[in-house]
């Protein structure tokens, strides 16, 4: 049964709402509130599409539902692209901004740079890891199990040693 | 080392090596045979994953999927292009290397041996074996590890003064050795996170695929692989780049249509509008190009969204995104054959080192030295995100380790 990470799509819409971004990217023909505004819809489409996938009745095509889900997703995760480029890129402008640039009140007068915009970027990496990971063990039946039980309790020492690797069989030393 | 070769192992027909541009024709009949199957083009799932499981039991490091010969050829060509490259010998035919040679090929070789000589590479390789199968229904190997093996892979001026001696040739072997590997579709990371090497970071490998590096005009995006969660991703735009770009047949295609070709750095062009296409590949043909060089499905990218590390991987053939997630044709049926035995497959051949049993070989300056601590995975940027994928149970330490 897909997740449809309401959840956590919600937490990243409590981040993303009223997000100052500080200084301009220069030259950028997009910003981080349109890139939001696409993500929002497109998220929104993919909610619609995991919830009819939930009631699916006899004679329905779920093949084909699965489809859409993942084109949905791929939409998603290329708005996900570009708003991650956006972020690591606002995150430069801050950084480098000069100080005047930072003191209008659009921006974050305090701060180098806004660690929001990092929390938005890694929470967004998050949820759509989670939401293809969801899809894989859907679409391709796989067994994606979680290994922490087996993750504890074990040290272990390490160990390197020089290689003697011979030449293979059909290899001639010129 | 030792490989298993598959007993109806394919061959290179013979007029190859001659310069004659039917030669590298003669690649792609090749290539295609190797996904032949009756009247399919897809490899026999039960003959590969029994070839495999014969290989785990025997401890073998890898499985030949092409016979001797053809290894010699393909192997030879690869390792020429190499050491050509950092002796200063330019890879023409009078220096070994065939006219019908594809200029991906070279660049691709020319590009590692750069990178291992400018950041005194050495190859890291699990010391693992078999250890037997899993109890119950995963019948894929499980594995014994006692630490690593490393050789170092880059020439040293007198090495590079003295090609033909015997430290030269020492340092030959281990070339072999990661051809070998890489050959089989061995899973590679190459250290280059500041987080694993905080002084003196090497420069990422990734850095050859993108803009300004030297293999960029033939790389595209892959949207989707099975690798590092949380780099961008699961299987991330931007996180993933597949080399050669011209593999596959049809350069036009939405981009929902087949496995997704946009070129590297297109992401950069939405945000600033750049006059350069978005999408220019897009891999629609379980069918080799002609003429048609060795190296068809080459994945690279990062292991995380910040920091990284780079992987690559040679893959059998590139994904063909359909319901799946590229789990039909040539690339779905290895993924099968794959999650049945985890041993990774590449064109020629498979190998037990992938990450999906914490057996991955690096590619990391030689005075690195593996973590291993709380799990028998190596800890590296990518690997300390728990992936949903691992398997601790394919992989267990020896009693030296523990």
């Amino acid at each position: 049964m897909l997740k449809d990470f309401k959840t956590e799509w919600n937490a990243i819409w409590k981040i993303s709402d009223g997000l100052q971004t500080g200084v301009e990217i220069k030259d950028s023909k997009t910003t981080i509130p349109d890139q939001i505004r696409l993500l929002k819809a497109e998220v929104t489409t993919y909610q619609q599409l995991v919830d009819a996938c939930g009631s699916v009745k006899k004679g329905d095509d779920p093949i084909a539902l699965l489809a859409k889900i993942e084109e949905s997703f791929i939409a998603v995760q290329t708005i996900e692209e570009v708003l991650l480029t956006l972020i690591d890129l606002q995150i430069d402008a801050n950084k480098t901004a000069p100080k005047g640039a930072l003191m209008r009140p659009s921006s974050y007068p305090s701060t180098l740079y806004n660690p929001t915009l990092e929390k938005l970027g890694t929470e967004l990496s998050s949820v759509v890891a989670a939401m293809q990971a969801d899809l894989l063990a859907a679409g391709l039946n796989t067994e994606v199990k979680t290994a922490q039980e087996n993750m504890a309790g074990v040290s272990i020492k390490p160990k390197v040693t020089e290689a003697k690797f011979t030449a293979p069989s059909w290899f001639k030393t010129k | 080392m030792n490989f298993a070769t598959a007993h109806n192992a394919i061959t290179l027909p013979t007029p190859y090596n001659q310069n004659s541009p039917a030669d590298q024709n003669s690649v792609s009949t090749f290539i295609n045979k190797l996904f032949e199957n009756g009247t399919g083009q897809v490899r026999n799932p039960t003959a590969m994953t029994n070839g495999i499981l014969a290989a785990a039991q025997a401890d073998q490091p890898g499985y030949w999927l092409i016979d001797s010969a053809t290894q010699a050829a393909i192997l030879e060509l690869w390792f020429t292009i190499w050491t050509n490259h950092v002796l200063g010998i330019a890879n023409t035919p009078t220096n070994g290397v065939p006219a019908t040679t594809r200029a991906t090929d070279i660049a691709l070789f020319e590009s590692i041996a750069a990178y291992v000589q400018a950041n005194h590479s050495a190859l890291y390789v699990p010391d693992i074996t078999y250890h037997g199968p899993v109890a119950g229904p995963n019948s894929a190997p499980v594995y014994d590890i006692d630490g690593y093996e490393r050789a170092d892979l880059f020439l040293t001026n007198t090495e590079i003064a003295q090609p033909r001696g015997l430290a030269a040739a020492q340092k030959q072997f281990n070339i072999l050795a990661f051809l070998e590997l890489f050959a089989t579709g061995a899973h590679f990371v190459a250290i280059n996170s500041v987080d694993d090497i905080p002084f003196g970071t090497p420069p990422a490998f990734l850095d050859m695929f993108k803009e300004n590096g030297a293999l960029y005009e033939k790389t595209s995006t892959a949207y989707m692989h099975s690798h590092y969660s949380g780099a961008k991703g699961l299987t991330n735009i931007g996180a993933g780049y597949a080399y050669p770009n011209d593999i596959g047949g049809s350069t036009t295609g939405t981009m929902l249509g087949g496995y997704i070709g946009a070129r590297t750095g297109s992401t950069l062009r939405t945000i600033f509008g750049a006059a350069l296409g978005a999408l220019s590949d897009a891999i629609t043909a379980d069918d080799a190009p002609t003429p048609c060089p060795f190296v068809c499905s080459l994945l690279a990218g990062n292991t995380s969204w910040l920091a990284p590390n780079t992987f690559f991987q040679l893959e059998g053939w590139p994904g063909i995104l359909s319901r799946g997630f590229g789990a039909k044709g040539r690339h779905g049926q290895d993924f099968s054959v794959h999650q049945t035995t985890k041993w990774n497959i590449a064109t020629y051949g498979a190998s037990p080192f992938s990450e999906k049993r914490g057996t991955t070989v690096f590619l990391a300056p030689n005075n690195w030295n593996p973590v291993q601590s709380v799990t028998t995975w190596t800890q590296y940027a990518g690997s300390k995100t728990l992936q949903g994928w691992y398997d601790t149970n394919l992989i267990r330490p020896t009693a030296n380790l523990l």
